[in-house]
């Protein structure tokens, strides 16, 4: 198994957890990254509001990159899995293609539109498989109480598998219970983390993801796993302005998923940067090694 | 309200812009505003109403709309419209014209720092961002949240390295705003 691996500006920023816990993930199971580190950003949605036409032609100049490593791209981040999927589709049909490689030939790039475009959760559940994947299981979750947080974007990328049920969806959940965890059901599933409008309206970005951590807290997690760093930004590093506006203790400890399977796979705590939360993460780590299987 | 509508072809202008196009299908059914996150919170951002005035040709006062930039860009909205709207499009087409015209505010200066960032490194550096988004002031009115991050080692790079084909980024940033 190969892939054309784009972290994302987040994941290589404030997120580093993210893609170190990634590699260590990809390593246990045999997943062979291929690194683009010539790769920009996604436009996340700002490029696409400055100039859809600007989004689309450096979204296929990441894509090209991954055609001429002659891998599919593997996101772990919501909002680059939308925008890069987005401008996948839209780079189907030839006309608009040509447009945006008559762009990328000035850069002696083209893109022939053969790659596709993946998060992480697809990766694991498809391409990987639950029997493979609960194979490598070497520390079970203890039936650790874990709320999903999918995040509006891979809900909304076109072909995910999220996206097919975006009301109800259930591929967090099964992963989970692939893991040893316990599902935890909760209003706030689906909903907005807000991260969008964090500079502009954070006001309203901490009392949306407020209002998903008290929900969760209520249902009884011991912690929340979202598969996209910047859900995890706003629901970790802002939970003390959510609690404020909230007036309601939290504390609730985000895992990026990378993370959370990086747990139940026996990977080293320390390789999965756990200690880079503003939320301890040290009563998940107690709960799960308390299952350990020790390696022969 | 008495509506004078100083833009008539306003929804022209919207529906020529990539992701306005079927502006005028709206049958004011509401689901959008419905299903918006944001709305329950902040009134003033009302995506139904929103689609109402780019109709009634209502053009400065809907791009001078600080409300416009409340969208957090769930893209709910999107999913449920019947009639294929596609809202959340829409509220992209209208931020496009305001910072193209431009328009300032909170959500107008953080476009263009996060574009700044963009041409200049190929990727978004975060701690760039923030301070051109919110000024000097917003991040002292972060309070401790910097310290507390820095100490999980968890602030944002300083300096960010540019990818080292960052010009390619620029090149091509060019050459669709230069229209060929």
């Amino acid at each position: 198994m190969r892939y054309a691996y784009f972290p994302g500006c987040v994941a290589y920023d404030s997120c580093r957890e993210l893609d170190t816990a990634t590699r260590e993930v990809a390593r246990i199971l045999g997943i062979e990254l291929v690194d683009l580190p010539e790769a920009g950003c996604c436009g996340a949605g700002n490029l696409q509001e400055y100039s859809a036409e600007a989004a689309r032609t450096l979204n296929a100049r990441t894509l090209s990159m991954a055609e001429g490593a002659g891998a599919d791209l593997l996101t772990v981040c919501g909002t680059c899995q939308l925008y890069l999927s987005r401008a996948n589709k839209e780079l189907q049909d030839p006309a608009v293609r040509e447009r945006a490689n008559e762009l990328l030939a000035k850069t002696g790039r083209r893109y022939n539109g053969t790659v596709k475009v993946k998060h992480l959760l697809e990766v694991l559940l498809q391409d990987v498989g639950p029997r493979k994947l609960a194979a490598h299981v070497r520390r079970p979750l203890q039936d650790l109480a874990v709320a999903s947080f999918y995040g509006c974007h891979i809900l909304r990328a076109p072909g995910s598998p999220a996206a097919q049920n975006p009301e109800d969806p259930r591929s967090m959940e099964e992963l989970v219970t692939l893991l040893g965890g316990k599902p935890t059901d909760y209003p706030g599933r689906t909903a907005c983390c807000g991260f969008h409008i964090l500079t502009v309206r954070e006001d309203l970005a901490v009392r949306m993801s407020g209002a998903s951590l008290v929900g969760a807290k209520a249902a009884g997690a011991q912690a929340i796993a979202t598969p996209c760093p910047l859900c995890h930004l706003v629901l970790d590093t802002y939970q003390g302005k959510s609690s404020r506006a909230a007036r309601e203790a939290l504390g609730v400890p985000v895992l990026h998923l990378s993370q959370l399977v990086g747990l139940a796979l026996g990977a080293d705590p320390e390789s999965l940067g756990l200690k880079r939360h503003l939320v301890s993460l040290k009563p998940v780590v107690r709960h799960v090694q308390a299952g350990e299987f020790v390696r022969p | 309200m008495a509506v004078r509508p100083e833009s008539p072809g306003f929804w022209e202008e919207v529906a020529a812009v990539p992701g306005g196009e079927a502006v005028t299908a709206c049958i004011q059914c509401n689901t959008c505003t419905s299903s918006c996150p944001v709305e329950s919170l902040e009134p003033a951002f009302n995506v139904r109403r929103l689609v109402a005035r780019v109709r009634l040709g209502l053009r400065e006062d809907v791009l001078s709309d600080d409300a416009l930039w409340a969208c957090a860009r769930c893209h709910a909205c999107i999913a449920h419209c019947p009639k294929g709207v596609r809202p959340g499009d829409v509220i992209e087409a209208l931020r496009h014209l305001a910072v193209k015209e431009g328009h300032e505010g909170p959500g107008p200066r953080h476009l263009r720092a996060f574009v700044a960032s963009l041409r200049q490194g190929g990727r978004i550096h975060e701690a760039r961002v923030t301070i051109d988004s919110i000024g000097i002031n917003g991040v002292v009115r972060q309070g401790f949240l910097p310290v507390r991050m820095a100490m999980r080692g968890k602030a944002p790079t300083l300096r960010a390295e540019p990818l080292s084909t960052a010009e390619e980024i620029r090149l091509l940033l060019d050459a669709v705003e230069g229209g060929k």
